[in-house]
This record gives C-alpha cells, sequence and structure tokens, in this order.
C-alpha cells in the first residue's frame, strides 16, 4: 500500500486559484490585444467609410481612393475558389472516408494519401502562391502570358482614327451583337462610331451590304484569314528565333512574309506582291531583336490586310474619313486563354490549393461522425454503398461539411500571400470574364499600408473593416446553417 | 437468384395482404424449413469463428439463437444477407440454402439477397428523417412510387410494427424523436416495408427498457404469421418465451438445437443445461 500524505486543505486552494488567475489573465492579454486592434482601426477608418469607399476605384488620391474593384475581385476569387473547393474537397473526403481499400498496397497509399493531406493543411500559403503561379498562370511555360497557346471567345472591332484626329472605333455585328437599326432611311445601319473614351454614340455607320448574307460570310472570312496570319506568322517568327532574339538575313525575311501571307484570299493575292515586300523588309529589320515584342510591325501589316479584305469583301461603304481601321480584340464574358495568365481562374485557383486540405479535413470528420449503423441500416435495406451515401451519409453530414467549408472559405478571403503574384494593385474597375486581371481587399489594404502618406493609412483601416464585415457575414452564415439543421434533427 | 428478384419485386408491387387472410401457423411439429444451412464454417482471418454448422431455419416460425458472448452466434446472423461481407479479412464456407440458392456462392446478387432478408440492429438506428421517410426509404431504393402508394406501404408497415397508433399524427416529426422503444419498432417497419422473407433481429431489445421488450416480443409473434424470424438474444427468458425453436452455440459450434419447449425443459447437452441454469455465461 503506497503512503498517502494528505496535502494541505489550504495548499490546494491557493493552486487552484492561482490557476484560475493564470488562465484569467492569459484570456485577458489576448482579449486586450483584440480590443486595441479594433480600436484603433476604428478610430482610424470610421471616418473614411461611406457608400463611395465601397464603389470607388482606387485613386492616387488617398481621400477619393476606394475598394469596390477590389471588393469585386475579393468576391469574384472567393466564387470561383468555393465552386472548385468544395465539390473536390467534399469528393475526396467520401474517397478517403467511405471507400477504405482493404488490399495492403492499396491501404499504404490510403494512408500515405491521407498524412500529406493533413500536413498539406499546414503549408504556408506563399508556397501555395508560388505553386499556383506555375500551375495556373504560366502553365509551366516560361513563354509570354500576353500570346497565350489557345484563346477562345474575343470580340473584334475596328479603331479608326477620324479626319479631325479624333478616335473612334466602330463595334462589327458578328454574333448579331448590334441589330440593324434604320435612321429614317431604308437602309440598314450595321454599326455605330463610338467615342473611344466614353463609349458614348458619335455616329452611326452606314454599310453599303453586298447581300446581308454575303457581307456576314464575308467578314467572318476576312477575320478567319487574319487570324491564320497571325498564327503562322507568330509560329514562323518563333521558329526564327535563337536564344530570344530573331536570326534572319533578307531571304528568310522573304521566306516568312510568303508563309504568313498564305492563308489569303486567291483572288486578291495579286495585290500583295507589294504587300509581301513590305512585310519582308519589316521582318528584316527586326533581325536581332525580341520578336513577339514587336507589335508594331504586326499591327501595320494588320492595317493594310485588312484594308485589302475589307474592299474586297465589298465593305467599300464605311462612311469614315481618317485613316486606315485599326483591328483590336475585346474580351466576351466568357474569354478563356490557355495558359490562364493573371486572372481570376488563376487566383480562385490558387485560393483552392490553400484551402483544400481543410475542406476535405473538415468533411472527413463529418463523414465519420456519422454512425456505422447508419450506413449498416442502408445496406440491410438492399442500398447500395452509394445510396448509403447520397441518402443518409451526406444529409447527415452536411452542417459539419458547410461549417468546416465556410470557415475555410472565411480564411480564403483574408489571403494575401497566395494572390500576391497574381492579383494586381490599384486595378480601375472589377473583373469582366475568368481571365480578366482583378485585385483583392488584402492586396490593396497591403499596397495602402506600405504607401508613404499618412492618410493611405486612414483608407487601409477603412478596407480592414470592410474585410472583417466580409469575414464576420461569412461566419454569421456558418453559426446560422449550424444551428438550423440542430434544430432539425 | 433470380426466382427471389421476381418475387421481390412483385411483393413490393402488391400491397401486403390483409394479416387476416393469412394461413394459421400451426404447432412447430408441421413446419416447413426455409433456410437450410450444411456445414458451415467461418472465419475472420485466421480465427475461425463458426465450425461446421448445420442447422435449418423454420418457415414463418421464430428461431432463437443463444449463447455465452463470443460464441459465433452474432457473426452467423450477419452472415445470412452477407453483412460481414464488409468486414475486411471475413470469410465464409459451406451452404446456406434458399430456395435451392447457395447466399454464400461469389454471384449472389447481396443488394437484392438483403431486400429479401431484413435486418434489426441491436442499436435503434433510425435515419435522420421524418418518421414517414424512414418507413419509405427501403420502397424508394428500388422502385419508383407514387404518393398514394408510398402512404399505404407506410401505413401497412406501421400497423405491421404496431407502431402507427402512436405516430400517425406525427408521421413528419424526425424519428430521433421517438423513445428508444418506438425507434425500435420504427426499425422493424422499415424492415418489413421492404416485404423481406426474413427478419433477423441481432439483439433487438438489449438497448431497452422492460415494457419496450414485451411490446417487441409481442410484435414478434403477430410477425411471425408473415415473417420467417432468426433472433439472437442474450436473455434466456426471452428465447424461452418468444422463439418456437432454439440453438445453443458454444465456442463457434452448435451445442444444441431443437424446439425451444424441448430445449429449456429437457435439453440433451449438459452444456446446455448448465447455460440455461444460468450456471456459466
Amino acid at each position: 500500500m503506497p503512503d498517502y500524505q494528505p496535502t494541505s486543505r489550504k495548499a490546494r486552494q491557493i493552486k487552484n486559484t492561482l490557476f484560475q488567475a493564470v488562465a484569467m489573465t492569459a484570456a485577458g492579454v489576448a482579449l486586450i490585444v483584440l480590443a486595441t486592434l479594433l480600436l484603433s482601426i476604428g478610430t482610424r477608418g470610421f471616418p473614411r467609410l461611406d457608400g463611395n469607399f465601397i464603389t470607388d476605384p482606387m485613386s492616387s488620391d488617398p481621400h477619393a481612393a476606394g475598394v469596390g474593384p477590389a471588393l469585386l475581385g475579393s468576391i469574384s476569387i472567393l466564387a470561383v475558389c468555393a465552386l472548385s473547393a468544395i465539390p473536390l474537397g467534399v469528393a475526396s473526403a467520401i474517397l478517403l472516408e467511405e471507400y477504405r481499400p482493404k488490399a495492403k498496397f492499396p491501404r499504404m497509399l490510403h494512408g500515405f494519401i491521407q498524412s500529406n493531406i493533413t500536413n498539406l493543411a499546414g503549408v504556408p500559403s506563399i508556397v501555395y502562391g508560388i505553386l499556383g503561379f506555375s500551375l495556373f498562370v504560366t502553365m509551366f511555360s516560361s513563354e509570354n502570358l500576353n500570346d497565350p497557346w489557345v484563346d477562345f471567345g474575343q470580340d473584334f472591332y475596328l479603331e479608326y482614327t477620324g479626319a479631325g484626329g479624333d478616335s473612334y472605333y466602330v463595334e462589327t455585328t458578328e454574333g448579331g451583337e448590334l441589330t440593324p437599326a434604320t435612321l429614317g432611311m431604308d437602309v440598314p445601319i450595321y454599326a455605330s462610331i463610338r467615342d473611344a473614351e466614353s463609349g458614348g454614340p458619335l455616329a452611326d455607320v452606314r454599310v453599303v451590304p453586298a447581300g446581308d448574307g454575303e457581307l456576314e460570310e464575308a467578314r467572318r472570312g476576312a477575320r478567319s484569314r487574319l487570324r491564320k496570319v497571325n498564327r503562322s506568322m507568330r509560329s514562323a517568327l518563333r521558329s526564327a528565333t535563337v536564344n530570344g532574339a530573331l536570326q534572319v538575313d533578307a531571304a528568310s525575311a522573304q521566306d516568312i512574309a510568303d508563309q504568313m501571307l498564305t492563308p489569303l484570299r486567291e483572288d486578291i493575292k495579286a495585290d500583295y506582291e507589294e504587300m509581301k515586300s513590305v512585310a519582308a523588309a519589316e521582318i528584316a529589320a527586326m533581325n536581332g531583336l525580341n520578336a513577339t515584342d514587336q507589335i508594331l510591325p504586326r499591327r501595320q501589316l494588320y492595317d493594310k490586310l485588312l484594308d485589302k479584305e475589307f474592299a474586297a469583301a465589298g465593305l467599300k461603304g464605311l462612311i469614315i474619313e481618317g485613316t486606315a481601321p485599326l483591328r483590336k480584340e475585346q474580351e466576351k464574358w466568357y474569354y478563356i486563354q490557355f495558359p490562364f495568365g493573371k486572372g481570376i481562374l488563376a487566383g480562385g485557383l490558387t485560393l483552392m490549393l490553400v484551402i483544400l486540405p481543410v475542406i476535405i479535413v473538415s468533411s472527413q470528420e463529418s463523414i465519420r461522425a456519422v454512425s456505422q449503423e447508419m450506413r449498416a441500416g442502408v445496406l440491410a435495406l438492399g442500398g447500395t454503398k452509394w445510396q448509403a451515401i447520397e441518402k443518409v451519409v451526406l444529409p447527415t453530414a452536411i452542417p459539419g461539411i458547410c461549417t468546416g467549408a465556410i470557415l475555410a472559405l472565411s480564411r480564403a478571403i483574408g489571403e494575401a500571400a497566395p494572390i500576391l503574384l497574381i492579383g494586381y494593385v490599384g486595378l480601375q474597375s472589377g473583373p469582366s470574364n475568368l481571365m480578366a486581371g482583378f485585385s483583392a481587399l488584402p492586396l490593396e489594404i497591403y499596397n495602402w499600408t506600405s504607401e508613404p502618406e499618412e492618410a493611405f493609412r486612414d483608407a487601409a483601416a477603412a478596407g480592414i473593416i470592410v474585410l472583417l464585415a466580409v469575414l464576420f457575414s461569412f461566419n454569421a452564415v456558418a453559426v446560422f446553417i449550424r444551428q438550423k439543421f440542430q434544430q432539425a434533427n | 437468384m433470380m426466382p427471389v428478384t421476381e418475387s421481390a419485386e412483385s411483393n413490393l408491387a402488391a400491397p401486403p395482404p390483409p394479416t387476416a387472410a393469412l394461413r394459421d401457423t400451426g404447432p412447430a411439429a408441421q413446419t416447413d424449413t426455409l433456410v437450410e444451412i450444411r456445414s458451415f464454417n467461418c472465419w475472420y482471418g485466421d480465427f475461425q469463428a463458426i465450425h461446421n454448422l448445420s442447422m435449418p431455419i423454420a418457415d414463418r416460425q421464430v428461431t432463437a439463437f443463444i449463447g455465452p458472448s463470443g460464441c459465433g452466434k452474432s457473426t452467423f446472423l450477419r452472415w445470412i444477407n452477407r453483412m460481414n461481407d464488409l468486414i475486411p479479412g471475413a470469410r465464409a464456407e459451406g451452404t446456406i440454402d434458399l430456395h435451392g440458392d447457395n447466399l454464400l456462392d461469389k454471384g449472389t446478387d447481396v443488394v437484392t439477397l438483403r431486400r429479401k432478408i431484413g435486418m434489426v440492429f441491436q442499436k435503434p438506428n433510425p435515419f435522420p428523417k421524418s418518421i414517414y421517410d424512414n418507413i419509405a426509404f427501403g420502397p424508394r431504393l428500388h422502385l419508383k412510387l407514387s404518393r398514394s402508394e408510398t402512404d399505404e406501404i407506410v401505413e401497412n408497415s406501421l400497423k405491421g410494427a404496431a407502431l402507427w397508433g402512436e405516430v400517425k399524427d406525427r408521421l413528419k416529426d424526425s424519428a430521433l424523436s421517438l423513445s428508444g422503444g418506438q425507434q425500435q419498432r420504427l426499425c422493424i417497419a422499415r424492415a418489413i416495408a421492404a416485404e423481406p422473407e426474413i427478419l433477423l433481429m441481432d439483439e433487438p431489445c438489449s438497448a431497452l427498457d422492460p415494457k419496450s421488450t414485451v411490446a417487441i416480443e409481442d410484435l414478434m409473434s403477430e410477425l411471425k404469421k408473415k415473417y420467417t424470424i432468426a433472433i439472437v438474444t442474450h436473455n434466456m427468458q426471452q428465447a424461452a418465451r418468444a422463439s418456437d425453436f432454439t440453438a445453443f452455440f458454444f465456442e463457434g459450434k452448435l451445442i444444441e438445437f431443437g424446439a425451444t419447449a424441448q430445449i429449456f425443459t429437457n435439453p440433451e447437452s449438459k452444456q446446455t443445461e448448465d447455460y440455461i441454469t444460468g450456471r456459466f455465461g
């Protein structure tokens, strides 16, 4: 029998009180830090916070700067992140929890993947930023990002310089974007000149059509041939590039010019003898330079090609005075390119990498919490494994999965490090398509705090308040969902 | 498995016949054998859980499996509807013959099999859904049902499990709001909603209070008019009260099988006698 020494009642009481005091001090320190933070941000930020601050773009004037585009950017990348991370994470969790392999080797693989996912949750987010940059933004290529391998969903318009030196552009009718309108005339109006700055209409352009169907056909033909010219020139220039510099003599420049003009219309090819020599001369002049950066010769070639192509297609009737039109590209909302480039798709997917391990682990916990008896119940009724997952396991685990996902997303929206390499600061408008560059609240805040002017610090504080408001509303949704499902069960 | 499949579908599609139309259950001696088990052995990895078991399960009678913990009775029960397939390393040899098919064959479609052989577990396991959805769960897994057909199945199943009167006004309530005994009867109703031929019960009363236990036992004597019941129990009085046949297991072997009255009044084996008189186990 051990010899029990009775401890004094007094000593035990002192220990008890002491430990309580330590715990309260620890909690107090945390509270004081939080209160100081909120107070300093609140006093600086609240005076700046108004409707304009939330909608205005970044400005060099700290008193006019706002977080509009950054807020839109944050919401956009978060949407991409949620739509990719939640399905992937839940599906992975189902695989890891419900389809545990029985054989030895798959079991080892399962354990390996499981421990890696748990470890991934602790990887610093800047590492994910670098991974996301090479995986999504450049897709491991070192080529110029302005020159994607594949692009889809671009609109073309022609920019004219008017006689008075004013700049206009003419929208094309491609895809029926503009419906023909009449101006009291019996000739359809197919396009209008807009002010390149404000986008407001300046004048309508009357096109004398060679028959509507033919006109459209001709336009489409011209455009696709121009695209081929562009592509063949790009590949010809690339193949003549050695160590980033173009290596051409007069003869090979002529070859390249020949090659790039091949896709042109048969009936107007004769006119291009002159073009070819112009092109060859321009290419020869680029010898030794980085050819892909030489936009200007390409643009001049375009102008001339457009003139000819449109003339051949019977599009002579544009009432435009001034120089030849410039071909410009405008991305539609569904514009896609590979590699993705620095856009919201790449940003959202990078954030997905950051939170995917967290979502997988929390979904696994919720799925594991569904008792085995539930699964056995479905199987004993003649259900398949998937029916058990779909009809009982997932519905029961949903509150936990939602809570985990929302907490992960609220972490994602506050992250600056992963998107440091992908996002921009000071953008004037929100993203218009998945490839468009974006700014995000944490990036803008980080940028402002490093500005020398004191007034930017106030703007940063106001930005933090906006970010906190978004965060709190996320957490509120998580609490709400949990409460709701707990009541339901 | 074809005959099983066909009869399962026709049974599910048609509403169950009213209890009164069923034939009278005669005395135990006149019963037919529904399931015939011949030289059954099973293992967990290297451990042999059951040795060379042969016995019949009588059609529309209650057969009780008794024996001390770890004797293999639950394991055997879970082989009848192949629930042990889920346990890594579990395997079985021999024959469990139902309508001329060996259930243990590799080719057996376990999903169809489990539709024919319902199971009630030790712990009530209602799904976290409404009472109505719990009962309709099994039929909905396999059939497209109209609203009125589903209503009928739910009502008949709940009446069959003697729960209808208690829950008919709260079918939309969560099944988890029921008491333990009600939950277990709900699980029985859920199992019979799928119109099984056999009902396996794995210690269905061990988590229930005496009053609920009596309710379930009364229910079993009703249910055996339509279903063949195999029940594992630790409660000797329950086996004596509620079953027609009793099988006594000890250390993975079937020691004695016979009519319940004979086992409990005049056992042939000394071990059986020791067990039922409470000398061990």
